[in-house]
């Protein structure tokens, strides 16, 4: 279970939903670590089998073994890169309660911001589906819009299963909408 | 120590009369002092551990405080320290058996 004191909700308040972007975006990460890991050693064997000159001499005795060191040294320093990446793609994401959206944006290690956007200032939340992938591996764009004039908008690219956070965006929406009336018409009443 | 003597190279290394593809490495006397070696590695390697340490740090700052604890963080967590413990072990061998 996930520990969200962090994000300070009210006590009725409970995250509903997290948005964040979908795996396909982290795939070409995956591939780049994987195609630079292997790298070295498809050179390796190409200069073998190409006869590269002094490739023999390079494959024996203490010589190969400070080339496997850097190569080592090579995969540890992708590795890490790996891990950087994945906890930026990891933190950057949209959490949605009964009664806000908090957007977190993780844009490099160390710059993170944090913005509220309360349901009762939301406009409309558009989605876009571009694609045949995209429509294959249910991904696309949301952007929520803003009443107010002094909030931005929110806007998230390649968001995984977008038609479910546009839905229940709009159902916390009119929840808040209709709490907020049956209380003006209380207001009202009690006048 | 490894040590190379102008002297070894054979005559052909400085002229054009055989292709650059059909020579051979020059004779280097390779003089490798074991312990100098070892020494210079585990020195460097110990430089990178502390990089190597310091972003790791950094990156558990991340994920204990802005990871609220989910699941993934922890599997994150786990996978990356595993590999990078099995990386090091290998390098620590292979540096200590030069």
């Amino acid at each position: 279970m996930a520990n969200y004191d962090l994000l300070h909700l009210d006590q009725d308040e409970h995250v509903i939903l997290e948005v964040r972007r979908h795996w396909i975006v982290f795939l070409g990460n995956i591939i780049s670590f994987v195609f630079f890991s292997v790298l070295p050693v498809i050179l390796y064997i190409l200069a073998h089998i190409f006869s590269v000159p002094f490739i023999d001499q390079l494959s024996q005795g203490p010589i190969i073994k400070i080339i496997t060191i850097l190569y080592l040294v090579w995969v540890l320093s992708l590795w890490l890169s790996f891990a950087i990446t994945w906890t930026k793609y990891y933190l950057d994401v949209w959490y949605v309660t009964e009664k806000r959206i908090i957007d977190v944006e993780q844009k490099r290690i160390f710059h993170r911001e944090v913005s509220n956007l309360r349901f009762d200032k939301i406009q409309d939340v558009t989605l876009e589906v571009r694609g045949f992938i995209a429509t294959w591996l249910d991904f696309g764009n949301v952007k929520v819009q803003t009443a107010a004039e002094d909030s931005k908008d929110f806007y998230m690219t390649y968001v995984s299963r977008p038609e479910e956070v546009k839905r229940v965006i709009f159902m916390q929406h009119n929840i808040v909408g209709d709490n907020d009336k049956i209380n003006d018409s209380g207001l009202k009443l009690k006048e | 120590m490894l040590t190379f003597n102008i002297k070894d190279v054979p005559f052909y290394h400085f002229s054009d009369e055989i292709p650059f593809f059909n020579r051979t490495l020059p004779q280097l006397s390779f003089a490798i002092n074991g312990d100098y070696v070892k020494l210079l590695f585990l020195v460097l390697l110990l430089l990178y551990c502390i990089g190597y340490s310091i972003i790791s740090a950094i990156l558990f700052y991340h994920w204990n405080t802005y990871g609220m604890q989910s699941k993934n963080i922890l599997l994150a967590k786990t996978i990356f320290t595993v590999i990078t413990l099995a990386l090091v072990t290998l390098l620590v061998s292979l540096i200590l058996s030069l």
